[in-house]
């Protein structure tokens, strides 16, 4: 069995992993390598197309668009989620069941319908084209506080109330006990939450429109519509634009398998 | 204000801020989509009632009805095909195995990357003069081609890219699965003399069957929203031929400004996924809580 089994997961991975090689291998290709679709570039090795490349568009501004839009979207996911969690997982109040299911109900909802009028919103608070629009709409809170909200479920009462007798305040509890002891939840859903903000394309297309504002994915295509489009640098920058979530990825395996695992809602 | 309000108080202030952001992005967009899609408006002055006009409007036209074909076409090639492969590669790897985790890496890498990228690079694959593509599959027979301009390969092209990118994802999920599998049954089994095929078809399949329709599902939620790749490699082209559903609802709305319409087609794609979402869960619900 074992044979069989080895070359069957072998060519798999020859199938995963060619499309990165190619990419790699024609980023390092001149005009002329190119034009003769050779496989692997006969004679040099063009490295430093990805350094030409880079200078090509405003890369660099892309870059630091598509770091703080998600970091922004993480940091604001993360704790705004893990303080509905909180509320829900550990407080009796009136109208706790209704706004659950009513969190839940939005996850149903495809984005194509939410897309269109949170548009009008946006455009009507000064919001499009701006970091804020970018951010506000996308937050996936209600997944994050699905999410918070059982894990911090599995906190013992007890660790809070002996914390309510030595006389610590809600926020405080919150704060100092609560977060910490959630770090593995927050790890998970602050990884879903950056690739899918990295990742994001369709609503950055629809709310962007200064050159100087937009994301990787979104300058990258723009890059790639231009009419004399060259290959080997549009290939160059796009692998310096999964750079990041794959180091990211090869780090956190764990976390991201997890993350998807629990979501059941990716790819948004 | 004394103590016990302030008490009653604290789960609402905590909840707030999210409150606040999920009804202005969340529930508003949802009551505002049912509002205007009985709505005509082209963005400036008043939108006016027209009642079922445009969802009437979109269900006759040849475009609509192409997007929908061409979804569902997608639809029911990608997801059996991501099931699959998905499926047998987490049976695979779900062995004790040298490598184990860097396949299993290897496959699911492609999930967590830009779509936009991976379609750029599949693109260029596929590109008439210089793509790989061309001189690699002449030697297996296959004529060069256009792929991505000819309306005959240019859906096949994207379905492909796409169960490839996204089947790593149901493994993950059925990788899940398979530890939930008691491994005495497997014993119990060998024991009786099963061959490893009646091991997966009698013992594996079965009890795999609630990971399989939660895959199945979410990858069918999934496949009917199709749209990044669409846009960056062919923008539903050539003529109307890998046009989908979302692609449609975005020109309506971006393009053409019909907002109203736009509204109502979107509606209608979630209508059409929910109903088959429900008719999935009838039909192959039973079938699980009997073997459960």
């Amino acid at each position: 069995m074992k044979v069989p089994t080895y070359l069957a997961l072998i060519c798999v991975a020859l199938v995963m992993l060619f499309p990165f090689f190619y990419m790699f291998a024609t980023a390092c290709k001149d005009d002329a390598q190119l034009a003769r679709s050779e496989l692997l570039p006969e004679g040099r090795w063009h490295f430093e197309n990805f350094a030409i490349a880079w200078q090509k568009e405003p890369f660099t501004r892309f870059l630091v668009n598509s770091t703080g839009v998600a970091l922004a979207t993480v940091t604001l996911t993360l704790l705004l989620a893990s303080m509905g969690g909180f509320a829900l997982a550990k407080y009796q109040f009136r109208g706790r069941k209704w706004i659950f299911v009513g969190l839940l109900a939005t996850m149903m909802v495809p984005s194509q319908v939410t897309m269109i009028p949170n548009f009008l919103t946006c455009s009507r608070f000064f919001l499009l084209d701006s970091y804020a629009g970018l951010v506000l709409p996308v937050l996936p809170l209600a997944f994050g506080i699905f999410l918070m909200r059982q894990f911090i479920g599995s906190i013992p009462n007890t660790l809070m109330e002996a914390a309510r007798i030595d006389g610590a305040g809600d926020f405080r509890i919150y704060a100092q006990m609560i977060l910490p002891l959630c770090q593995p939840a927050l790890v998970t859903l602050g990884i879903f939450t950056f690739m899918a903000s990295w990742n994001n394309f369709l609503w950055p297309l629809i709310v962007l429109d200064t050159p100087g504002k937009y994301t990787l994915p979104v300058g990258i295509l723009r890059f790639a519509q231009q009419y004399d489009i060259q290959y080997n640098y549009l290939m160059a920058v796009s692998l310096l634009s999964i750079l990041p979530i794959a180091v990211l990825f090869l780090s956190f395996q764990r976390s991201f398998v997890q993350g998807v695992t629990v979501t059941g809602l990716s790819d948004r | 204000m004394n103590g016990r309000v302030r008490r009653q108080l604290t789960p609402y202030l905590f909840l707030s801020p999210s409150l606040a952001v999920v009804a202005i992005f969340g529930f508003y967009p949802i009551a505002f989509a049912f509002y205007m899609s009985f709505h005509h408006w082209k963005i400036l002055g008043q939108p006016d009632f027209v009642g079922l006009k445009n969802f009437l409007d979109i269900a006759v036209k040849d475009e609509f009805l192409v997007a929908l074909r061409n979804t569902f076409l997608y639809s029911i090639i990608t997801v059996p095909a991501g099931v699959v492969l998905a499926l047998g590669s987490a049976v695979l790897l779900n062995q004790r195995l040298r490598g184990r985790s860097f396949f299993r890496g290897v496959i699911f890498f492609p999930v967590t990357i830009s779509m936009v990228v991976i379609a750029l690079i599949w693109s260029w694959m596929f590109s008439e003069n210089y793509g790989i593509m061309n001189v690699v599959l002449p030697g297996l027979g296959i004529e060069p081609r256009a792929w991505l301009a000819d309306p005959k390969t240019a859906l096949a092209v994207i379905m492909i890219m796409s169960v490839w990118k996204g089947f790593g994802y149901g493994m993950v999920i059925y990788l899940a699965g398979l530890q939930t599998i008691p491994g005495t049954l497997y014993e119990a089994a060998r024991i009786d003399g099963a061959t490893p095929w009646q091991r997966f078809f009698h013992v594996t399949l079965p009890l795999l069957n609630p990971t399989t329709l939660f895959v199945t599902v979410i990858s069918f939620i999934g496949s009917f929203q199709v749209f990044d790749q669409v846009y960056v490699m062919t923008e539903g082209g050539p003529g109307y031929s890998t046009t989908v559903l979302v692609h449609y609802i975005y020109n309506l709305a971006y393009v053409r400004f019909q907002m109203g319409k736009a509204c109502a087609a979107a509606l209608l794609l979630f209508l059409i996924v929910l109903i088959f979402t429900l008719l999935q869960l009838k039909f192959i619900r039973p079938q699980t809580e009997e073997t459960a």
